[in-house]
């Protein structure tokens, strides 16, 4: 991958999350208001991506539907990226009998397999953000804390450390001041490529019916509603479906690029 | 081909960083094919910038002109791509510095090696290939090595590894940066031994980086000597050019002078008593008794040495001393009061008190701080010794001053330092806390030779002028009969 794809990755992007910022200001229409006068229309002036089973304009559908996915992929993350930092932190700093208890607690998550779980608890939660969340965060958080560990592990071996415990610095004060910004870059490539997963996750779930209920303008949800429509009007799958590689590889393309831009272990895939 | 053919051959190379240093000015040697040369020097004389032009793997912004040609190639002018896929690693190996930074702490060593093997393009050997490579490069136990993690090796046994991974790829040429450093003797031996197998092999085609004179003695053909970026002398490693190696390195060496010190104003005293130390050996899990009713003390004033050999248990017992290990049997006294019962208010003091100064200072500092930050961390952790009327930044400079660094070291990062300056500036640190003992685990071994001594005056004069005491640890003898009051001998966990 040269540099250029890079850039390229990083505009898409910035352009997929702006839009779903200020979809209310670009939006030409309603998203959520049908008209079944002119429901499945081929894209027209009127209707630059045409309309949906309900008569609904795809544009401002399109414009709102990355909103819930980007959202729910980075909330989801962040919180994953949180716990699994903290357990992972604390397993390799102390060691001992702590990294056995976490270490096994962690094995045990990262052992789920990973859809079927969340269809799981989506099933036994209800269908729903909340479920969703849940599902994405107790899938996804024990990759990130087995990476940690063992980051943490070589680093708190490291003489400096040791030099800092001589100097009377506290365990909190090392891991705080000392471990956790080296952990940054680390941290950021593997947040950046767990976002592309988590939109999958996401979408994938949300197709099912599991995640994003409607009438919320979802990607995912789109396609699952056009699936009846699709020898009538393709585009309603095409396009939403274009949306969701379109942000999955510019979220991985940045990741990589970040990736070797820090100079992070190779191990990051988790 | 010939030997001239497959040669360097250097041409008025001159190497500059972009921070203005002139690292190589105006160099011109040959290096012939089938014979060892030795580029020796002291640290900053230029010689790893030679190494790594030669290579063509100059640090980016490294601005170099002149000419570096290899068999009829122009090494500056070849693209990195080509080099990559034709060179490195393949018709070029290398034995690296810092053995334990060059291998992946997460591969098991028969696994680097084929990878070694793969890299270089050669056709996959099995077990039995490996394992008679291993036995060339001096392990008596191969089978072992080939299924141990890098962690599982003792320093010396990495830079073995590190000269068999180096014959693993079969190169036409080997470069080796330094690799005896901070070595002890008996594992000396064995490295050098292990070289010249290496060199033999490679047909003699071998470039050797040290200020290890020793060293370069008794392996090299030809000799390469690099003063401030300057050829001083260069040829067949004759008597001759011996003398001449050998009298630019006394120059350096400065006589070493016992001094007696000012009598303390108040006392401070470490002790151990009767420690014994078990480790569990990640092999076998059987327990080792590391340590065995070590007794020794420490106190201010006075100057304690420890010899041992590498293995002899010296760091451990160190590290018990200053309370990051606690101890199976015995106890440490501070003052009279064992340290592991110390109560939480009073572990500050006693880290205040007790300062160490470890062996590598290229690992002392946390990478991603500047000097500056790193030594102002000291009054955040204990703020009891901010003094009115002076400010953090008055403190930090008087302690520089002491350990002989100006201030504008503050604003530096570690990798920007070289090691003379990184151990003064951990000196520095340590001092910041007014300590009365300090802990010097062999603080000169990183060191080279110009080096150790002004490192050693360092101590003699804080010790002189402030009365601290102070435990030297070393494997050299000489050092300590020069240093300390009392030698004590680590033998096999036994102090005697």
């Amino acid at each position: 991958m040269d540099r250029m794809t890079g850039y390229a990755a990083l505009l898409v992007l910035a352009g997929i999350v702006l839009s779903g910022i200020f979809a209310p200001q670009l939006a030409p229409m309603n998203p959520f208001e049908p008209n079944m006068a002119i429901r499945l229309q081929p894209p027209s002036m009127a209707h630059l991506l045409g309309t949906d089973a309900l008569g609904r304009d795809l544009l401002s559908r399109m414009l709102y539907g990355g909103r819930s996915a980007l959202l729910l992929s980075l909330v989801s993350t962040l919180l994953a990226l949180g716990i699994g930092t903290l357990v992972g932190m604390l397993a390799g700093y102390f060691g001992g009998r702590t990294d056995a208890a976490l270490t096994t607690l962690t094995n045990i998550f990262q052992g789920i397999p990973g859809i079927s779980f969340m269809v799981a608890v989506a099933g036994f939660v209800g269908p729903g953000v909340t479920g969703l969340l849940l599902a994405l965060v107790a899938g996804s958080w024990a990759g990130f804390s087995r990476i940690v560990r063992a980051e943490v592990m070589q680093r708190a071996a490291e003489p400096y450390v040791e030099q800092l415990r001589v100097l009377g610095c506290s365990d909190g004060r090392i891991i705080l001041f000392h471990l956790l910004p080296a952990l940054g870059g680390t941290l950021l490539v593997l947040g950046t490529l767990r976002l592309g997963r988590g939109v999958l996750a996401v979408a994938g779930l949300s197709f099912l019916g599991l995640g994003v209920q409607p009438p919320t303008p979802d990607w995912s949800t789109m396609i699952s509603d056009a699936m009846l429509y699709y020898r009538q009007a393709p585009h309603l799958i095409i396009v939403p479906g274009a949306a969701i590689i379109l942000l999955v590889s510019s979220l991985n393309l940045v990741g990589q690029m970040l990736h070797r831009r820090l100079d992070v272990r190779q191990e990051v895939r988790g | 081909m010939t030997a001239q053919e497959n040669g360097f051959a250097v041409h008025d190379l001159t190497v500059c960083y972009p921070n203005g240093v002139r690292a190589l000015n105006g160099v011109s040697a040959t290096f012939p094919a089938g014979e060892v040369t030795a580029i020796i020097g002291e640290s900053g004389s230029g010689k790893s910038t030679l190494g790594q032009a030669l290579y063509g793997a100059l640090p980016a912004g490294a601005q170099a002109s002149g000419s570096i040609r290899f068999a009829g190639m122009d090494v500056l002018a070849c693209p990195q791509a080509i080099l990559r896929t034709q060179y490195w690693g393949k018709q070029w190996g290398i034995v690296p510095q810092l053995p334990r930074a060059a291998l992946s702490p997460v591969h098991r060593i028969g696994r680097q090696l084929a990878d070694v093997r793969r890299g270089a393009g050669r056709p996959p050997w099995d077990a039995a290939a490996y394992i008679s490579l291993l036995e060339r490069f001096g392990f008596d136990d191969p089978q072992r090595i080939l299924h141990a993690y890098p962690h599982e090796l003792s320093g010396g046994m990495l830079q073995r590894v590190l000269c068999a991974m180096a014959d693993a790829g079969e190169p036409s040429w080997i470069l080796a940066d330094e690799p005896t450093k901070g070595l002890d003797p008996a594992v000396w031996q064995m490295v050098a031994e292990e070289l010249s197998c290496l060199a033999a092999r490679a047909g003699g085609s071998f470039l050797l980086i040290t200020h290890d004179l020793p060293l370069a003695r008794r392996l090299a053909d030809r000799v390469v000597v690099l003063q401030a970026g300057q050829i001083v002398t260069q040829g067949r490693a004759d008597e001759a050019v011996n003398a001449q190696v050998e009298e630019s390195a006394h120059t350096a060496k400065r006589e070493v002078r016992r001094v007696d010190p000012v009598p303390p104003k108040d006392h401070a005293v470490l002790a151990a008593e009767g420690v014994t130390k078990y480790m569990r050996d990640r092999r076998s899990g059987a327990q080792m008794r590391v340590l065995t009713d070590c007794s020794l003390t420490v106190d201010t004033g006075r100057a304690v040495g420890l010899e041992g050999q590498s293995g002899a248990g010296k760091s451990t017992l160190v590290r018990i001393l200053l309370g990051l290990l606690p101890t199976d049997d015995g106890t440490v006294r501070w003052n009279g009061r064992d340290i592991a019962a110390l109560p939480r208010a009073d572990a500050p003091a006693f880290h205040r008190d007790v300062q160490l100064v470890a062996q590598n200072p290229e690992q002392a500092f946390d990478p991603r701080r500047s000097i500056g930050m790193s030594l102002a961390e000291v009054f955040a952790v204990h703020p009891i010794l901010l003094r009115a009327g002076r400010t953090k930044r008055e403190q930090v400079i008087d302690a520089l001053s002491a350990a002989e660094l100006t201030e504008h070291i503050l604003a530096r990062y570690p990798h920007e330092l070289s090691g003379g300056e990184l151990q003064r500036a951990a000196i520095a640190r340590a001092l910041l806390t007014k300590p009365r003992i300090l802990l010097l685990d062999e603080p000169t071994t990183m060191l080279d030779i110009s080096l150790q001594a002004q490192i050693l005056d360092l101590f003699l004069r804080l010790r002189t002028e402030r009365g601290l005491g102070m435990l030297l640890i070393s494997h050299e003898h000489a050092l300590l009969r020069d240093f300390a009051d009392t030698i004590h001998l680590l033998e096999a966990g036994r102090v005697l």
